[in-house]
């Protein structure tokens, strides 16, 4: 199967390196074969579980649609695997040394597909809407977008523009490649809202258009004859390869995975992690790349019964063998998690001591805290028995068997969790906002790891997930630090200290890599490529015959 | 009969249909209300986006869900009385373009499913009186109570990966086409058949036991003439009274197998509306199921009258009693 | 969304008489659900595995001599799981039952006997029932209240109690104007008195039929909705959601068959008692 992927890592460059699981590793050493074997023409089908959330501005962008959109706009920047932001409609930008003010030099004959030109006018329109949202609309911002700092956009010619903050913004650049930063003609961030989730008037600059869409069934793209401003990224140029691209729901995973064997889909999204090894032996490839974010685990609360307790919090830090939950539910395409953050991310550090496996620790530091053995084997202190419930995350579908494993792990240290799986409506209810729940399960892709400031405290509308306040000194003192950071490598030793002293406290209890976008797909796909989110572009992408 | 209590009494139904719609609209309104939260929390509050609740409060009151349910209510009912069915929350879209749009399929599916339950019901109900007694019978006959009793979501998996995956009859991903209807067809309409099954069989052993039957076949009729004329036609007419109530199951099974067959429909918008709080879809959804059949019944009360009393006695009389299925 | 027709008008202790010629099928369905009964009571009896802690080295393992229906993804032993699940399964079944019965037979009774204004308000009701498609009408009220057992359970019910009150009322209707209870009410019994005495033995036949036959009906509905998304949290082991969670899992498709065979044949013993209760003379 390796032979079979070769030519993919030569048009994906240095980034490749960081895609997870050996069988879809390229081989540098192959890469110069390729060129010659793209084939133009070709019909791919991909098939997903959701189109549900609608075509409209800014949030309404999810991990679904976001794929779709990817292949109808384009983006000001393209961030790889590595967090580095690299050129396509922003053909270069300029930023001051406070990080406060960055001038953006946009591609010239960039057009929509509706014929307006993509000029400053129109990305100036497009940033506004993403910083403030539109709520006599009922838009909301795009919620990853620095708001709290962006003061204005001006466009200073037809191709050039500036945009301002309060205050340093560092993630600016980077959260432009992020994959709801579409940017639409300015007839379609316009429409009124019950014409908003019209697919057919929103139009992209993308190297595909809508030939005929269903809404939350399916999508038909065809390329766009006159596209060539690709991303620096792709080495293509010209028309995309393929003729058509069709997205199409199919719910269920094993599904999927059936129709993609029989040879009635080329691409596959999201396939449970115990069939991926059958589908290898078919002859697929499991394309599994690294996103930039938060791995998989739990935000602790410290307002939660007992979790105030540094003791209790170490003990199931240590009480999780995170090799055995990478045996049991995942595959070698995962790795147990060395930090909170993804390996791929630059400022990510290796704590696989702090995360070490070892219950007796765990026993003790109970033992110690007053923690005794109760009759049913769950600990007891003060008449109070160590349990809790725990909450799968409705958003990732891994989310239950790791809880089941994990709620194994801790019962054998004597911590009694009860595993609760609701919707997403009744998640919102009992889990947010909820002093009760001490384990908050995370999923959370990002761009710039400036992110990880914003979590610690509540300081600038910080989201506080430990639930400390500003009462903690030392998360007071790292949030500061990285919210005002100018410089990248100063930074990144914060957050080197930030991780150290999370983990160590048992405020982030990390489980396993996190993989939310998979992709299972015939080996006769080549030359796609994946934003540092997991996000595929197809532009670049070919079937062999 | 005269003219005019008819009239009356024509009026007085249609008076109560209508009272019968608003109040399962005004139901189904207050039973999605007792949640907490609301679609556009749902939606925004994925940890992806690291909004805080204060920050999607103006959302939440654009769309009006921080008012009280009252006055949501008066406010969704004064709408729908004059046919506004307001916006999706999900997907902006106007919601009766959304039913219009999976309409269609639906009831291409639910017809389909209709003939093929017939013509397997009379399939098997033939077979079960022309097969060798002891060799085909048996089996024939015990065909019916097995599928009612496997769960429908069985059915369609199986048929899926047999035919679909190991013969290729049809892809999944052009769910529309004649094949994939088909078989979705038979998976929705077998429990249908099987209840159909049920009965013509029960009613043509009891044709087969009456007298001018037994002078039928002494006066040396053939087989096939026997059974249609004799057996099969008196059979027929509780058929047609299951048929119509069939058809409001095989509209509420759409749900598992169009989520089965990757088919767009009713019960997918329903679904997906359930799933993500779509509170206008819901409602809209659950008002037309109720006014088609409000409307199905009003109709058949208005037209009994009509027919003659001795016929609808006789048809009553005929319907054993029905099983599993027809009765939820 | 069916009437449900009249039974012969037996007295209803003559039903046990014939249970003297009982058939062979029937025997052995109540042989089934002796089983599923003695499984949901005394799952310890049958098993020795652990139903909710497995051995993750012994994931996904195909039935064998030491697992009879295979190990889960977690390498539990399906088997124990299926004994363990027969409690929730049977109650959240019978729950669904309850919850027609005693709502829909009381609407019925009332209508049938009271009959007036009581008639039509019940009669409306029940019109908004079966104006709502019953999946619909289920899927609604579960993922309004919540997605677990018990509300599966009151979801399902809710939407049979148009079938069970219509039954009732056509049943108590039937028999206060049969002769025997006419003839009662000329020698002077008290209303309440002719319900009980005759009115509602004569009616119970039909409607146990029915109770039986949606107890089955159930099983199907609640492993419908399981299936679609709207079961228990783990580590529950309902039948509905063993299927539903071995779906995930193509190649290993004994996580599937195993626990749909024993709904299958769970639902066929009591679908052929219902129809034995309903004929038996």
């Amino acid at each position: 199967m390796n032979a079979d992927r070769r030519s993919f890592g030569l048009l994906i460059g240095g980034g490749i390196a960081a895609l997870a699981g050996n069988a879809v590793l390229p081989r540098p050493s192959q890469a110069s074969t390729a060129a010659g074997s793209r084939r133009e023409g070709g019909h791919a089908t991909f098939l997903l579980s959701s189109l549900e959330s609608g075509w409209g501005l800014n949030e309404k962008v999810d991990t679904y649609t976001g794929i779709v959109w990817g292949q109808i706009a384009d983006k000001l920047v393209h961030v790889d695997a590595q967090g580095n932001a690299t050129a396509w409609i922003a053909e270069r930008w300029d930023e001051n040394p406070d990080q406060t003010e960055f001038v953006l030099h946009l591609k010239r004959g960039v057009t929509f597909s509706d014929g307006t030109p993509l000029d400053a006018r129109a990305v100036a329109a497009n940033i506004d809407l993403w910083a403030k949202g539109d709520t006599s609309r009922g838009v909301g911002r795009l919620g990853l977008f620095p708001s709290s700092t962006y003061r204005a956009s001006e466009v200073i010619d037809d191709h050039t523009l500036r945009v301002s903050f309060t205050a340093p913004t560092l993630s600016f650049i980077p959260t432009l490649g992020y994959h709801k930063a579409v940017l639409r003609a300015v007839s379609s961030l316009n429409l009124r809202p019950n014409e908003l989730g019209d697919l057919s008037k929103q139009f992209g600059s993308g190297p595909f258009v809508l030939q005929s869409w269903q809404e939350s069934d399916n999508v038909v793209l065809v390329r766009r004859q006159d596209y060539n401003w690709g991303p620096k990224a792709i080495d293509h140029s010209g028309p995309a390869s393929l003729e058509r691209i069709t997205f199409k729901v199919v719910r269920d995973a094993s599904l999927r995975g059936s129709a993609l064997q029989a040879g009635q889909a080329e691409i596959v999204l999201n396939i449970a992690p115990h069939e991926l090894a059958a589908l290898r032996t078919r002859g697929l490839s499991v394309v599994a790349p690294e996103s930039l974010g938060f791995v998989s685990g739990f935000v602790v609360n410290t307002r939660a019964p007992h979790f105030g307790e540094l003791s209790v919090r170490q003990a199931v830090q240590h009480a999780i063998n995170r090799q055995e939950i990478v045996d049991t539910v995942f595959t070698s395409d995962w790795a147990p998690a060395r930090t909170f953050l993804q390996s791929n991310v630059p400022e990510a550090g290796d704590f696989s001591s702090l995360l070490a496996y070892d219950p007796d620790k765990s026993k003790r530091l109970l033992d110690e805290a007053g923690w005794r053995p109760g009759r049913d084997g769950v600990r007891v202190k003060d008449g109070q028995r160590l349990r809790f419930n725990l909450y799968a995350s409705p958003w990732v579908s891994t989310s239950r068997p790791v809880d089941e494993v994990v709620t194994q792990q801790l019962r054998k240290v004597g911590i009694a969790a009860t595993l609760q799986v609701v919707d997403i409506s009744t998640y919102n209810a009992r889990v947010r906002g909820n002093d009760n729940v001490p384990l908050v399960e995370i999923s959370r892709s990002f761009l710039d790891a400036g992110v990880v400031g914003n979590i610690l405290t509540d300081a600038n509308g910080g989201e506080d997930l430990f639930r400390y306040g500003q009462t903690n000194a030392t998360l007071n003192r790292l949030a500061g630090e990285v919210a005002n950071a100018v410089d990248r490598r100063a930074r990144a030793a914060t957050l080197q200290e930030v991780q150290r002293h999370v983990l160590e406290q048992g405020l982030f209890i990390p489980t396993a890599q996190l993989l939310q976008r998979l992709y299972v797909q015939t080996p006769k796909l080549k030359g796609e490529i994946y934003s540092g989110a997991a996000y595929p572009l197809y532009y670049g992408a070919w079937l062999e015959a | 009969m005269s003219l005019s209590p008819h009239v009356s009494h024509a009026a007085s139904r249609i008076a109560q249909a209508v009272v019968v719609v608003l109040l399962a609209y005004t139901a189904t309104f207050l039973i999605i209300n007792v949640l907490p939260g609301d679609p556009i929390s749902n939606m925004l509050l994925d940890p992806d986006n690291g909004f805080t609740p204060e920050e999607i409060a103006p959302i939440i009151a654009y769309y009006g869900l921080d008012r009280p349910v009252p006055e949501q209510l008066w406010t969704a009912l004064s709408r729908f009385v004059v046919g506004d069915l307001g916006i999706s929350l999900r997907s902006n879209l106007p919601v009766s373009g959304l039913v219009l749009d999976a309409l269609p399929s639906t009831l291409t599916l639910a017809a389909s499913a209709l003939a093929v339950s017939l013509l397997l019901a009379f399939l098997i109900a033939y077979a079960s009186q022309n097969l060798p007694p002891r060799l085909g019978q048996g089996l024939i006959r015990a065909i019916p109570s097995v599928s009612l009793a496997i769960p429908s979501f069985i059915v369609g998996i199986f048929l899926i990966q047999v035919f679909a995956f190991q013969f290729g009859l049809f892809r999944i991903t052009s769910p529309d086409s004649f094949a994939a209807t088909l078989f979705a067809a038979i998976a929705l309409g077998l429990p249908v058949s099987a209840q159909i099954a049920e009965v013509l069989i029960t009613n043509l052993d009891h044709e087969a036991r009456q007298d001018y039957f037994a002078v039928a076949r002494s006066r040396g009729l053939s087989r096939a003439a026997l059974f249609g004329r004799h057996q099969l036609r008196p059979s027929s007419l509780p058929v047609v009274t299951m048929v119509a109530l069939a058809v409001g199951e095989l509209l509420g099974g759409s749900l598992i197998t169009e989520a089965i067959f990757g088919r767009k429909g009713i019960g997918s918008l329903v679904q997906g509306a359930a799933s993500t709080q779509d509170f206008p879809v819901l409602l809209a959804v659950v008002s037309l199921a109720a006014v088609v059949f409000v409307a199905v019944n009003l109709l058949a009360d208005l037209i009994y009258p009509l027919l003659d009393p001795r016929l609808r006695r006789r048809q009553a009389a005929r319907i054993p009693a029905p099983d599993a299925e027809t009765l939820v | 969304m069916a009437t449900f027709p009249a039974a012969q008008a037996l007295p209803f202790r003559d039903a046990w008489a014939g249970a003297r010629r009982v058939p062979t099928a029937v025997i052995l369905s109540f042989a089934v659900v002796f089983i599923v009964v003695a499984w949901s009571l005394l799952p310890d009896l049958f098993t020795h595995h652990d139903a909710y802690v497995g051995d993750t080295s012994q994931k996904l393992l195909p039935p064998s001599a030491r697992y009879w229906f295979g190990t889960d993804h977690l390498g539990r032993d399906l088997f124990t799981r299926v004994v363990h699940g027969t409690w929730a399964s049977v109650t959240s079944a019978a729950m669904a039952v309850a919850v027609g019965l005693v709502a829909g037979g009381l609407m019925g009774l009332l209508a049938g006997f009271l009959g007036g204004w009581t008639d039509t308000v019940v009669a409306r009701l029940v019109d908004v029932l079966l104006a709502i498609p019953n999946f619909l009408l289920a899927v609604v009220i579960v993922s309004s209240f919540g997605f677990e057992t018990t509300n599966i359970a009151i979801a399902t019910g809710v939407s049979s109690v148009a079938a069970f009150a219509r039954l009732m009322r056509s049943e108590v209707l039937r028999t206060s104007t049969s002769v025997f209870v006419e003839a009662s009410g000329l020698l002077g019994g008290s209303r309440w008195h002719i319900l009980l005495r005759h009115v509602l033995p004569n009616s119970s036949r039909s409607v146990l039929a029915l109770a039986v036959l949606q107890f089955g009906t159930s099983i199907l509905i609640i492993a419908g909705l399981a299936f679609l998304g709207y079961g228990d949290p783990p580590p529950a082991a309902d039948w509905g959601l063993l299927v539903a969670s071995g779906k995930d899992y193509p190649s290993s498709p004994w996580l599937v068959f195993a626990p749909a065979g024993v709904i299958v044949v769970t639902v066929l013993a009591i679908n052929r008692i219902s129809r034995w209760i309903r004929h038996a003379h």
